[in-house]
């Protein structure tokens, strides 16, 4: 058990971060289908550096250290790549689907373009060592060994990276009058506008918060659960897409819907280690397909559960929508 | 003298007038903007392209980029086989194409158009292989099935749109990935795994002759290129699309739905059997184009095969930057999709050259990025007009101010 939520997290975390990046940008009125590409852009950003600063063995003494510059950089590459978002969506006034989904098809050929070029032998793999990151402490061993081992040993410093991510973004979205504001652009730009709140720099904003958060967690995502990046996230920008939409666009109902799928995500990987699982497995495995069934089963669980509460959407009324400001 | 003089500034005024008019009017047709500013996005990708090229490497951008350009000319095998490979390449991508321009014309936005295809591609793939016995039907029936199958995968983010609410672009996502891992799953199960499946190279076997695509005219013109009927199929079938689209009740229903569900439910449109049938149909469009891919005789006449991977199909994908350039206009996915399959196929020639084919990748990204707002681009090409007029207009205000002060100097 302690495994399965240990692993758990490494898809929880992630997907709460990227969903917490599209609601930042879908509040303030952009619907940011390119979620996936902005990932993809952090990860590569990150893993490249970690891969750079490794070989030549910077920081070497300090591990967490490394980690926390690559995840700002990781973050400032995404919000860079954000940027080709919020021109066309925000100045151009384009279909921002259709611009999403080029930026999701640049951000995978940059990433493997960029791999190459910069890489040996043209390699598209970026690989790193992960392990030095891991955090290995022994707090609570004695007491709690399972609690040590998901949230002190096995566990990235990402984690709680995350959590402060989702602390923050709550204070900011409920409490802060630069969320109130961004949620008012998002809701009725033109009420918004009328009031003197600039609407098109509330959406800049927002859109640059998702491009840092997206890329961030696009470095959460790959570092933990492979020993090398390949240009994909394997549509976990989609599956956050998703989250926030079973989420309402509310901060910790994002993390229960985070949760929900990231246990399912887990699953799909950790299966076999749960005794009756195995078991089950054992006696039925020439009749049912369990390996495809436990695949399958985040996505149709996705499904299942958007069907049941897409009904009452609670979007933001403007997401999507662009903003002519039209002067005096 | 003078009358002749008279007459022809007269001519010249009217022919003015008449350019004026027409003029106008081609500015206000659709087609036109949607073609100037495909046209545009593509100079910009281009454009980009070229520079990139130059940057990464200056030393060999001349052959590299000419290279580019030469698309399927650079077959060592000559113009024309290089012609054929482009048209064999471009027949799936034609028909994913299709799938995500006639969903987005009817308000839908399809990108499971790569689970679709995958599966399309694995029933006619299973009778292909397994369906001997049905001798010369079996061609047919393998395309039947593709399609069914497609239809049913199409159909299902339709249902949820139309009953639940969920938006399409989700639930095709998810469909993409429960369908090549359902269709994985199903190939390493114990039935299938040794009757299809080379477990060598992990890949599909070839389907049997009879089920295989014929080459038609093209063996003897293209030998040996992989050419086959299925690009006449493609064709047919924007053609029937686009009729289907503009010139039926059926798809002008469609459409009403995509323009606004709610005028067309009260205009007495079935609203949700129309979105489920979209999808359906759009679903079945890349079920055909996976079922035509894998009963194609190939190169050689080896035939086409599917490799069990954890990837989904990029074909799906390739479809949406086709549809989306082409203004999803059913005719128009033929050009784009050629454009696209031209530059594409010089991705291989200029990897010899010292260019990761990436580039061409990331040209279409850019295209179909600048493509998204290349209406918007095209009307204010009509502003650089307004914007010189302004600047005439400001100069001669001056020119009348200086005048005055002029004139008040002289008093």
């Amino acid at each position: 058990m302690a495994f399965f939520i240990s692993q758990a997290m490494f898809f929880i975390i992630p997907l709460l971060i990227v969903a917490l990046a599209g609601m930042f940008s879908e509040k303030s009125g952009t619907v940011n289908i390119a979620l996936e590409g902005l990932m993809v852009i952090g990860a590569f950003v990150g893993t490249f550096f970690v891969n750079r600063m490794q070989a030549i063995g910077f920081l070497d003494g300090a591990p967490q250290f490394l980690l926390i510059i690559s995840l700002l950089l990781a973050g400032i590459g995404g919000a860079v790549f954000s940027a080709l978002l919020g021109f066309l969506a925000i100045n151009m006034r384009a279909n921002q689907v259709i611009g999403g989904t080029a930026l999701n098809l640049l951000a995978g050929a940059l990433a493997i373009f960029l791999a190459r070029q910069l890489q040996e032998n043209n390699a598209v793999q970026i690989s790193y060592n992960k392990e030095v990151f891991r955090l290995k402490s022994g707090f609570l061993e004695d007491i709690f060994p399972n609690i040590n081992y998901i949230f002190f040993d096995q566990a990235y410093i990402t984690l709680y990276i995350g959590i402060i991510i989702l602390i923050i973004s709550t204070i900011v979205i409920y409490k802060t009058k630069f969320g109130l504001r961004l949620s008012a652009c998002g809701e009725h730009p033109e009420a918004a506008q009328s009031v003197g709140i600039n609407v098109y720099r509330y959406r800049w904003t927002g859109v640059i918060i998702s491009g840092f958060l997206g890329g961030l967690g696009g470095l959460v995502y790959a570092l933990p659960i492979s020993v090398s990046f390949e240009g994909t996230v394997a549509g976990y920008g989609f599956l956050a897409l998703a989250v926030l939409i079973f989420g309402q666009w509310k901060p910790m109902r994002i993390l229960l819907a985070a949760i929900f799928f990231g246990m399912f995500k887990a699953l799909s990987v950790t299966f076999f280690s749960f005794d009756w699982i195995s078991n089950l497995i054992e006696q039925y495995e020439s009749v049912i397909p369990f390996g495809t069934i436990f695949r399958i089963l985040p996505y149709l669980a996705t499904m299942v559960v958007l069907a049941i509460s897409s009904k009452k959407s609670k979007a933001p009324k403007a997401s999507g929508i662009p903003f002519n400001f039209k002067g005096n | 003298m003078n009358k002749t003089y008279e007459n022809l500034v007269s001519f010249l005024k009217k022919a003015k007038d008449k350019t004026k008019v027409y003029y106008k009017k081609l500015r206000s047709n659709d087609s036109f903007n949607a073609i100037t500013g495909a046209i545009l996005a593509i100079f910009i990708g281009l454009l980009f392209g070229v520079i990139l090229m130059v940057i990464i490497n200056p030393d060999n951008a001349r052959e590299g980029i000419s290279r580019l350009f030469k698309g399927y000319l650079n077959d060592p095998r000559g113009g024309s086989i290089g012609f054929a490979k482009m048209l064999t390449s471009a027949t799936p991508i034609i028909f994913t194409g299709l799938a995500v321009a006639f969903a987005f014309k009817t308000g839908l936005f399809n990108i499971g158009a790569s689970g679709q295809y995958t599966v399309g591609l694995f029933a006619a793939a299973l009778v292909g292989i397994l369906g001997d016995k049905l001798n010369s039907f079996q061609w047919i029936v393998a395309v039947l099935a593709g399609m069914a199958s497609g239809f049913i995968w199409g159909a299902i983010p339709g249902i949820f749109k139309a009953k639940y609410n969920v938006h399409e672009v989700i639930t095709s996502i998810m469909f993409n990935y429960v369908a090549m891992y359902v269709v994985n799953g199903l190939l390493n199960s114990d039935y299938l795994k040794t009757k299809v499946i080379n477990g060598t190279t992990n890949r599909t076997i070839a389907v049997d002759q009879n089920a295989r695509t014929s080459y038609g005219f093209f063996d003897t013109m293209f030998p040996n290129s992989g050419l086959d009927i299925s690009i006449f199929i493609a064709l047919g079938t924007a053609i029937l699309i686009y009729f289907i689209l503009n010139k039926t009740v059926f798809g002008r229903e469609l459409k009403s739905v995509g323009l606004n569900r709610d005028a067309a439910k009260y205009a007495g449109v079935n609203e949700k059997k129309s979105i489920i049938l979209s999808m359906a149909i759009s679903g079945m469009l890349a079920g055909l184009g996976g079922a035509l891919f894998i009963l194609g005789p190939s190169v050689y006449n080896l035939g086409n095969v599917y490799a069990v991977e954890n990837v989904i199909a990029g074909a799906g994908f390739d479809g949406i930057p086709v549809a989306l350039l082409a203004s999803s206009n059913p005719i128009g996915v033929i050009f784009s999709t050629m454009f696209v399959a031209y530059i594409e196929i010089a991705g291989g020639p200029m990897q010899s050259v010292g260019f990761v084919k990436e580039i061409v990748d990331i040209i279409i990204a850019v295209i179909l990025y600048f493509s998204a707002f290349a209406l918007i681009m095209t009307q204010n090409l009509d502003k650089i007009g307004t914007i010189f007029k302004k600047v005439k207009f400001k100069k001669k205000k001056k020119d009348d101010i200086n005048h005055l002060e002029t004139k008040a100097g002289e008093n």
